[in-house]
């Protein structure tokens, strides 16, 4: 028998123990050192990896804002769809069972889908704005090789009503025309991207979490619009170029006293919903021509010709004038549009000139004044300037060159009855309110501002102050004409009775693009309301109306009385004369 | 009565405040308590590691209820081997060797697959894993037969070779590389340690080698998994994902860790955190610090094995304590090795701490024959007037 360890010697310790000890110790000092250079030296560089599978970029697609009318009115707003994406490559069952259970849900057949899908393995867009609640119902399924995508889209739920001012968003979400662009900056919801942890199944760890994430930004853009008013204007206006086969037309409703539109119908209208259904040449209906195009303003411009003349001081109220009904300025001939039928009116007063709408007389006035004076009077309104509003960057006037303008009497001649000049109908609109809000020139605008919940301004918008270019005296008078005009004179259509009315016609001839005069002509009327304290500056215009009667009396002063109606009756305004 | 029960149920749960452990000598006590240390730093992992998927499941504390019944079962038996002298427990060594390859032969035939690979017998509700129920018993009669290999024929030998060699060859056939490697290099070192000649122990370790490489080349997801441990970011999602997972783990851990409960990968990144990488959930909650103390423990527990082995008279005892310390410390090594990239993905647990009640028993069973081993090797000791004899052990 062989004993290995003599008794005797207990404590002596074996040099193989030794070695299995020695073994352990170098495999724990080696762990040692490999979580020494896990944890320390290699620490940041599986941080940042396990950190890229572990955090994620939260860029929610958050809703642009509403907008709404001055009542709450929902113009735009966001609803959340979901692309599908298929990927069959990943489906567990035949493409045809996961088409037959889609089918319903998409309504569209099973064999159309697998059709759609091909051989395609990945990546294919099955269907496209499905709505949240099908989304929901899809994702229920729970089918491997479905893939939502949410995001939003846009919906314009008043259709072609205020889409003029409204513009729409492309597809990329971006605004291509109206508030939708000029407004952009607004209607984004900031929200930085935060950075949230998540676990492996993508639900986010709540522990870091940014305070505020889940708050609801519940701000919507609110406009100074009056979607009804809107309405009654858009269908008052579409009858009247119906009837009178015009081209184009625009109705504008501002509030004098601060320069915000009630309504701004610019026909031909579109509808934002299906933007992309419209053919390029007819791109020209996304341009709100009321802001952008110019024309010559004719005969509703005298009376602001006249307000000139008075605040000079160089021509009073009652100054009487002769009228030929037909002159000759710097070679020029010169006439009242109604001189082949009544022939000249004689010695009329300044009143009697804008009743009548002569352009001789208007001549007249204007020829009191210096043509450097009338020059600068001019540019003092805004002529030459771009026109300041949010409802575009840039809204043009014209007016000749000072040589042009001061050395051919022609020019100031033509000018004094609203010919040679050009403005758009918002600026027209400006010039009217002016005369009805004592002299000033406002800011035309048809955003109020960022409203909460219960529609309280979160933050006013900044807007530029009005400049004071008439006197109150001297803005009186002339509304007190354009009374008259009304009452007795062209504007006679647009009576309403037991209300005061004052306003202007036109019917304006239409400046080709070379130069000169073209065959078509724009008319319009323009109405200040009510006389006795003059709050709302209503404009009609209609381009290129056929028909042989065709006059700012016959087509554009009835809209606006059918306008004014509409405005009494949503502003409950009294009568005056009851 | 109250009181009573309330000392027994701490006596049972907290041994090592049992008053008769103040008469014992410091190695066994200290092993004691660093087996518990060990077992309760490894409960508290389990919970934090598990918690978050089993939530996902509906009951945040499945498995760690789980594991405390199983932790109450396996203390139990735990009880009963430090009580019982460890010549009476080598006598269970033969038979429990057989039962256990008789088992082992049944997974190959009637086993219950998970994962791919038949490990386990289903026993009403209990899942028996015989690969690890096997390995105090080859602790036992290792150290049987190579503490008294000078003495036996070679007859004897080759019989007890044969059947641990068909142990392994029967683990490894399940497929469990991992588990019949750790298996072969523990019995290796049992050997070395029980003094064998250089020979045999050159012989057995170049065809052990041997065999583990022609097992790895025969089978497709073990090649593939050798070579992805040498470049685990080559296919991060593929091949190499649970080790990059673990490695991700390891590193957030940093140096302070992100504190007990705060593992960002154990939220469903890493996979099986619960079981072969809890090491990792370990590492990312408490860091190097963390990561170095529990090496230390381990680096304590190894040297008072090898300690207590070396007071042993009896080469066959002392290759019990030998043998007990070799299965606890290398694989926890191994697993450590594993998670951290340093050594081939393979799924071994890690002792005390995964999930798994065949393991915790066997842990804990070992940690009893250590214990057991540590006070008869110091009997004389506290005793030493008496000379120290075959006979002078305790009994209770």
């Amino acid at each position: 028998m062989v004993v290995p360890f003599p008794v005797g010697r207990r404590l002596r310790p074996t040099k193989r123990l030794d070695l299995v000890w020695l073994i352990f110790l170098v495999g724990i000092v080696a762990l040692a050192g490999r979580l020494f250079v896990l944890q320390v030296l290699e620490r940041d560089e599986l941080r940042a990896r396990a950190e890229a599978q572990q955090a994620r970029r939260l860029t929610a697609v958050t809703p642009r804002r509403p907008i709404v009318d001055r009542r709450g009115e929902v113009l735009a707003v966001d609803q959340p769809v979901a692309d599908l994406y298929v990927h069959p490559v990943q489906f567990q069952e035949p493409a045809a069972r996961v088409a037959e259970k889609l089918s319903p849900l998409l309504g569209r057949p099973a064999p159309a889908l697998v059709a759609q899908w091909g051989d395609q393995p990945t990546g294919i867009r099955a269907a496209e704005d499905v709505p949240e609640s099908v989304a929901r119902q899809i994702r229920a399924l729970n089918l491997n090789g479905l893939e939502l995508s949410p995001h939003y889209i846009r919906l314009y739920p008043q259709g072609r009503v205020g889409a003029e001012i409204v513009g729409f968003v492309n597809r990329d979400r971006q605004g291509q025309a109206g508030v939708e662009q000029t407004q952009a900056p607004q209607l984004k919801v900031p929200r930085p991207a935060v950075l949230i942890r998540q676990d492996a199944q993508a639900a986010p760890l709540s522990y870091d979490l940014p305070v505020g994430l889940l708050e609801q930004d519940e701000t919507r853009l609110q406009l100074t619009l009056d979607l009804r008013l809107q309405r009654e204007a858009q269908e008052a206006l579409s009858q009247a170029l119906g009837k009178f086969q015009a081209k184009r037309g625009a109705v504008l409703v501002m509030d004098a006293q601060d320069g915000s539109l009630l309504a701004l119908v610019s026909e031909p209208a579109f509808d934002p919903n299906q933007f992309f259904k419209y053919p390029k040449e007819e791109h020209a209906r996304f341009k709100n021509w009321a802001v952008l195009d110019l024309y010559e303003p004719g005969s509703t411009f005298k009376p602001i010709n006249v307000a000139i003349a008075l605040e000079t001081g160089r021509v009073q109220a009652n100054t009487v004038f002769y009228d030929e009904g037909r002159i000759t300025v710097g070679g020029w001939p010169i006439q009242n549009f109604d001189f082949s039928t009544a022939g000249g009116n004689g010695s009329i007063d300044v009143t009697r000139i804008l009743e009548r709408s002569s352009n001789v007389g208007m001549v007249h006035i204007m020829d009191r004044l210096p043509r450097k004076l009338y020059y600068e009077w001019l540019q003092r309104l805004g002529f030459g300037q771009n026109l300041e509003t949010d409802l575009s960057p840039v809204s043009p006037t014209s007016l000749k060159s000072p040589g042009e303008f001061i050395n051919y009497p022609i020019e100031a001649a033509t000018a004094s009855f609203g010919q040679g000049l050009s403005l758009t109908p918002l600026k027209l609109v400006q010039l009217y309110a002016a005369l009805a809000n004592g002299g000033r020139l406002v800011y035309p605008h048809v955003v109020r501002g960022l409203v909460d919940f219960d529609g309280n301004l979160v933050k006013p918008p900044a807007r530029p102050a009005p400049v004071a270019v008439f006197s109150p005296q001297t803005s009186r008078t002339v509304v007190d004409m354009l009374e008259k005009v009304v009452t007795q004179g062209t504007g006679k259509p647009a009576r309403i009775p037991g209300y005061r009315v004052g306003g202007k016609t036109g019917t304006a001839q239409k400046a080709g693009a070379t130069g000169g005069y073209i065959q078509g002509k724009i008319t319009s009327f323009v109405a200040v309301f009510p006389i006795e304290k003059p709050r709302y500056v209503v404009l009609a215009v209609a381009d290129e109306p056929q028909a042989g009667n065709a006059f700012g009396s016959t087509v554009t002063a009835p809209v606006v009385k059918t306008v004014l109606e509409a405005l009494i009756a949503l502003e409950q305004i009294p009568p005056a004369q009851p | 009565m109250l009181t009573q029960t309330l000392t027994t149920l701490r006596h049972f749960f907290l041994p090592f405040t049992h008053p008769q452990v103040s008469q014992w000598a410091a190695p066994a006590r200290w092993l004691q308590r660093l087996t518990f240390l060990w077992l309760l730093a490894g409960l508290l992992v389990l919970y934090s590691a598990s918690f978050a998927v089993q939530d996902a499941n509906g009951d945040g504390f499945y498995i760690i209820k789980r594991q405390l019944v199983w932790a109450a079962a396996s203390l139990a038996l735990y009880h009963g081997v430090i009580r019982c002298p460890l010549k009476t427990l080598l006598r269970f060594a033969a038979f429990g060797l057989l039962a256990c390859l008789g088992l082992l032969l049944t997974t190959l035939l009637a086993g219950t697959e998970v994962n791919e690979a038949s490990r386990w017998i289903a026993l009403g509700p209990l899942l028996i894993q015989p690969s690890e129920l096997v390995k105090p018993f080859l602790v036992l009669q290792g150290a049987r037969l190579f503490g008294r290999w000078p003495r036996l024929s070679w007859g004897t030998r080759g019989l007890w070779l044969g059947i641990f060699l068909l142990v392994i060859g029967a683990i490894l056939k399940q497929p469990n590389l991992s588990m019949a490697a750790l298996t072969g290099i523990s019995l290796w070192l049992m050997a070395m340690a029980g003094g064998l000649p250089g020979v045999y122990l050159g012989g057995s370790a170049v065809v052990g080698a041997a065999a583990g490489v022609i097992s790895i080349s025969l089978r497709e997801y073990q090649r593939l998994r050798v070579i992805s441990f040498l470049d685990p970011w080559a296919d991060p999602l593929g091949n190499g994902y649970q080790l990059t997972q673990s490695l991700m783990a390891v590193g957030s851990g940093g140096i302070l860790g992100s504190g007990f409960g705060l593992s960002h990968q154990k939220l469903f990144y890493l996979p099986i955190q619960d079981t072969d990488f809890i090491f990792a959930v370990f590492a990312e909650e408490w860091g190097l610090v963390g990561g170095l103390l529990f090496l230390t423990l381990l680096a304590a527990y190894c040297a008072l094995g090898i300690q207590v082995a070396q007071r042993l008279q009896d080469p066959v005892q002392r290759l019990v304590a030998t043998g007990a310390t070799v299965f606890l410390i290398g694989q926890s090594l191994l697993n450590i090795g594993v998670v951290t990239g340093a050594l081939p993905t393979t799924g071994l647990p890690l002792p005390f701490f995964s999930y798994g009640g065949n393991s915790l028993l066997v842990s804990l069973v070992l940690a009893g024959f250590l214990v057991r081993a540590a006070r008869e090797a110091y009997q004389g000791v506290v005793i030493p007037l008496r000379q120290p004899s075959q006979d002078s052990r305790p009994t209770g």
